[in-house]
């Protein structure tokens, strides 16, 4: 392909660039994706793993699944909502078979599984949170719920946008939600 | 009240040699599905098209 059409698409949407690349396979195009979600993936990859050589190899990856993947992708979901979902369920699957493979121990789970969900917890709790606690109650909670955490207050995702991430009813993802605050809270608490 | 989510946001900058290797294994996957569909679907109705072309009863229905 030419450069000029790929100048010509540079300030297309994310949807129009994912339609083109559909139809022509054109890896030049697929590099203008790239390098509008390359540091977003990474950094989001960097909070999941720790490690940034790691991460490195997680955003390879999650790229190479992103292009074979983009063929799946409905123009009806907003495309950078397609995208984290498919990178939190990436960092997700591969924290989890991590942590089964070397046996580590999350936060005391087997407690909190059968915990009953507090009552309705507020944003303005997890507002008051300090950031360097939090960061440390988000590396101890199951890596399900702080995926749903990051969604709903990192990257401002509604609740319909994580029914669509999931492909699950809102009443669940409220319910989802209100696990993971109520859980986040007392992992905070015993910090 | 501030959000403290917004504060843990990291902000490293991925090395831009991770780019080309990406790009290169994209050109791998497109060249793995090329061949996959010339030897799938293009060579096997190649053959049957000439397997048709060489049947004198379907020569007659054309």
């Amino acid at each position: 392909m030419s450069n000029s059409i790929t100048k010509e698409l540079v300030n297309s949407s994310d949807e129009e660039l994912v339609e083109y690349i559909v139809a022509t396979k054109d890896p030049q195009v697929f590099a203008i994706l790239y390098d509008r979600y390359a540091d977003k993936i990474y950094n989001k990859c960097i909070s999941f793993v720790g490690s940034t050589d790691e991460a490195k190899d997680l955003t390879h990856d999650i790229f190479l699944k992103l292009y074979v993947a983009l063929r799946s992708f409905k123009s009806q979901a907003k495309f950078s909502t397609w995208v984290y979902s498919l990178v939190y369920n990436y960092c997700v699957n591969y924290v989890q078979r991590e942590r089964t493979s070397n046996k580590e121990q999350l936060f005391d789970t087997e407690d909190l599984e059968n915990f009953d969900v507090e009552d309705d917890i507020d944003d303005q709790t997890i507002f008051n949170m300090k950031f360097d606690k939090l960061q440390l109650a988000l590396e101890k909670i199951d890596p399900d719920d702080k995926m749903i955490l990051l969604m709903k207050y990192q990257d401002d995702f509604s609740v319909k946008d994580i029914c669509a991430a999931f492909d699950i009813k809102e009443s669940a993802v409220k319910m989802r939600l209100q696990r993971a605050k109520s859980k986040l809270t007392i992992i905070y608490n015993q910090l | 009240m501030e959000n403290p989510f917004k504060k843990i946001i990291q902000n490293e900058k991925l090395p831009e040699t991770l780019k080309q290797k990406v790009m290169d294994d994209i050109h791998l996957i497109n060249l793995s599905l090329n061949m996959a569909d010339l030897f799938a679907i293009k060579i096997p109705s190649a053959f049957g098209d000439m397997l048709d072309l060489n049947d004198p009863n379907k020569k007659k229905n054309k």
